[in-house]
């Protein structure tokens, strides 16, 4: 059976691409055996990984699965963690490798785009809805969401994102993901949210609800 | 719809009606892909323009 594969863009960088690939795919690597593909060359998913190794011990209680490094050949990364996993996530380049992108998109099962609560986000976002279009082309079964990401409870601009996202044409996944410390503290120590125990657990309440919703839509 | 909204949504026009990105920009050309210039085409160095016909500094002029 060919590999679950989902793709983490927006053309737009620092929209939290990483960060949600390296949880989601700690958090589906609870229940599935689960390959990252790092097909951005800044390699920042692979520097947390690895960092992760050097931090704590590398045989201990670790929950990040392996990262195959997918700068120079994002397919042939996709394909060979395709062979050895059930699930494959790839955290997408930005802008500049748009080509990238819209490959590793037609080959995907579905992507998810995180965008912030911004307007220039918001606009940056509407490029990477047409570059889906344009993935959709050779790869019509290709399922995409909008995730508002580091979204603040308090903030209008937040609560206004949900109408705004409607105006572009892919539908937003229909939960949130707030911007926490813990996301950053996860980084810090090399590991997901979810081996920061209590100061994980709200975070990783969240990555489980945006697994459940994409999961629930296969 | 609240006014935030609205004009969140509003601002979002210019972006969808954007053309459909392409796939790689067009690559610049470098110093190395353009053709060298013949020496007596060559601008002057910069040593050579403060001539004697040119003025070292413009001429102000007042108004009467």
């Amino acid at each position: 059976m060919a590999a679950w594969v989902l793709a983490l863009a927006n053309l737009k960088g620092g929209c939290g691409k990483t960060t949600l690939a390296l949880n989601l795919a700690a958090g589906l690597a609870r229940r599935d055996s689960v390959g990252l593909v790092d097909a951005d060359p800044q390699g920042a998913m692979r520097h947390w990984v690895a960092w992760g190794d050097e931090e704590n011990d590398a045989s201990g209680d670790r929950d990040l699965p392996r990262v195959l490094a997918g700068g120079a050949d994002p397919l042939g990364a996709i394909a060979r963690a395709a062979r050895n996993h059930e699930r494959v996530i790839v955290d997408c380049p930005p802008s500049l490798d748009m080509a990238v992108t819209r490959r590793v998109l037609e080959r995907a099962r579905a992507v998810l785009i995180p965008v912030l609560p911004s307007p220039l986000d918001l606009w940056a976002s509407a490029e990477t809805v047409a570059v889906v279009r344009q993935a959709r082309q050779a790869n019509p079964e290709l399922k995409a969401w909008l995730l508002v990401n580091q979204a603040e409870p308090g903030s209008a601009l937040s609560r206004a994102m949900g109408a705004a996202l409607a105006g572009l044409d892919l539908p937003a996944l229909g939960c949130v993901v707030r911007r926490r410390a813990a996301f950053r503290a996860a980084a810090v120590e090399g590991v997901s949210v979810y081996q920061l125990g209590f100061r994980g657990r709200e975070a990783a309440r969240e990555i489980d609800q945006v697994i459940r919703a994409i999961t629930e839509q296969e | 719809m609240s006014k935030l909204e609205d004009k969140l949504s509003a601002s979002l026009k210019p972006a969808r009606s954007k053309p459909t990105p392409v796939a790689k920009p067009a690559s610049r050309p470098t110093t190395k892909d353009r053709a060298p210039v013949p020496r007596e085409q060559a601008p002057a160095p910069a040593g050579d323009k403060d001539d004697v016909t040119r003025p070292l500094h413009p001429r102000r002029v007042w108004p009467d």
